[in-house]
């Protein structure tokens, strides 16, 4: 299956922050700091996230221990990821006309 | 330790079930188990708790359950799972955590609440599925769709009169049953479109659904109210054997001179008996009898006769037709044809086995049956005998 593109955002810093291996709630803290706070993940969205990005071989599960599931990107998601991220830099850098027009 | 039971809310209504709950807690009874139609709590301490629904959304033929990982997710945020009911399945927090709402977006939980909305939308499928198949049957077993809706109409107005307490509590059943599964599907798929348009879910509604509780209350009380006055009137139908002399508006075989001892029906060894059953349009005496001839080869004769006695709001001319319409022989008022027997109002014969007949507040249905007794003759005796017994007792003429 291939792996949305344009990504979602909640699938995007999910990726962003299994670039060190973590579980549920890590993650969800992991995401409100990587993104100062702005972006608040239900746990209800992350979970949905997460069995679609498993099926679609972006991430990997590698431990679990008291029901505690600890999720690893996988090379595919890695790929997707930096993809997104070269799309949503060349999307900034065009955007820079925006810049020059307004001096 | 102390347990209290309270009526839910159905599915549908998830922010009336977590406020429910939360209210429970407030007041010291936890939720301990979902089950159909109640929820069990046990006695604790007040809390001022939250509670969030999630709604599993199973594939075809899949369990219900929420996956585990997800379970294992939603208690790492700090959501207590509770207990589960078919797709919903209930986590508790203290009010004060920091445990975050399960989605942010309310049109990403709407999306969870696509399965759930299918079963409201395609509930009424598999009944009506059912009901076309066996009409279609019935229909093609009594010879056209027309012919089975006519009988079915007179065995419908029949029933509304020789058993109008069982009509109403069918009918107020269905009625209520066809409430609660409109107004199921209005809300669920009211709530479905207003998060999807980005409206989130009132964890904590106002309403308590009164207009609601209050038309399902009345249509309930109806169904109760009815379903009683059906087994009263069942319980104190009074069978017994037919006595020699008839204490009631039949007549019996010897009226007719069909002569001979009371025996029992050679099939089913059923005797000579008579059933009263009162309804709140009509008394219906359901006559049966049987004799044996004796010894000349006549053999055995049999009559069965309904006798109804009508409240002055039944119309006669539609119960008559009902009654040939429902003829066991006949099958239809275009076989009967019409006699006139002095003392009766209005009778009918059919094929020398059955005749209809009525004066003032009585309606008579009888069948006559017997070696050498199958005859118009017959049937024209039973009529005369009907209308010397209903001129002695009194029918009321309208």
């Amino acid at each position: 299956m291939a792996e949305q593109q344009p990504m979602t955002e909640a699938a995007y810093y999910i990726l962003l922050s299994l670039l060190h291996p973590g579980h549920g709630y890590g993650m969800m803290q992991r995401i409100r700091e990587l993104s100062g706070g702005r972006l608040v993940m239900g746990p209800g969205t992350l979970y949905g996230v997460l069995s679609r990005m498993s099926r679609e071989g972006l991430i990997v599960l590698t431990g679990e221990a008291d029901r505690r599931k600890t999720y690893a990107i996988t090379d595919r998601g890695r790929e997707a990821l930096r993809r997104e991220y070269d799309r949503l830099r060349h999307m900034v850098e065009d955007g820079k006309i925006m810049e020059e027009a307004e001096t | 330790m102390k347990r209290r039971y309270r009526r839910h809310f159905d599915d549908y209504a998830i922010g009336e079930n977590e406020k429910l709950y939360s209210d429970m807690a407030a007041r010291g009874w936890l939720l301990e188990k979902r089950g159909s139609y109640f929820s069990r709590f046990r006695r604790g301490e007040p809390a001022d708790m939250r509670y969030r629904i999630e709604v599993s959304a199973p594939r075809f033929l899949e369990e219900t359950d929420l996956p585990e990982e997800q379970v294992a997710v939603y208690e790492d945020c700090g959501w207590e799972y509770v207990t589960s009911r078919g797709m919903i399945h209930v986590f508790a927090s203290p009010a004060g955590s920091d445990a975050p709402e399960f989605y942010a977006d309310p049109a990403q939980q709407a999306a969870t609440l696509r399965v759930l909305r299918r079963g409201y939308i395609w509930a009424w499928v598999p009944v009506t599925l059912m009901l076309l198949f066996n009409f279609f049957m019935a229909a093609a077993m009594s010879g056209g769709t027309g012919k089975l809706l006519s009988r079915w109409g007179a065995e419908c107005r029949l029933g509304w009169v020789a058993a109008t307490a069982l009509f109403l509590f069918v009918g107020a059943l269905v009625a209520w049953a066809f409430y609660l599964f409109v107004h199921a599907a209005w809300r669920m798929g009211r709530l479905y479109r207003r998060m999807k348009k980005g409206v989130p879910l009132d964890h904590s509604p106002r309403g308590r659904m009164i207009p609601h509780r209050v038309v399902s209350g009345v249509l309930l009380g109806f169904v109760a109210v009815f379903g009683l006055l059906t087994l009263w009137q069942w319980v104190s139908r009074d069978t017994r054997d037919l006595p020699e002399t008839a204490d009631g508006p039949y007549v019996l075989l010897s009226d007719l001179g069909i002569e001979g001892e009371r025996s029992a029906l050679f099939y089913d060894d059923r005797t000579s008996r008579v059933t009263l059953e009162r309804s709140l349009l009509a008394t219906h005496y359901d006559v049966f009898e049987c004799v044996d001839q004796g010894t000349d080869g006549e053999g055995e004769a049999w009559m069965y006769q309904d006798v109804y006695r009508l409240s002055p709001r039944v119309d006669r001319a539609v119960f008559v037709r009902s009654l040939m319409e429902d003829a066991t022989f006949a099958r239809g008022p275009e076989n009967f044809r019409e006699v006139t027997v002095a003392g009766l109002e209005g009778s009918w014969i059919s094929g020398d086995l059955e005749c209809i007949a009525v004066k003032g507040d009585l309606a008579a249905y009888v069948t006559v049956l017997g070696s050498g007794r199958e005859t118009e003759e017959t049937l024209l005796a039973a009529l005369r005998a009907l209308a010397e017994c209903w001129a002695q007792e009194g029918g009321e003429v309208r």
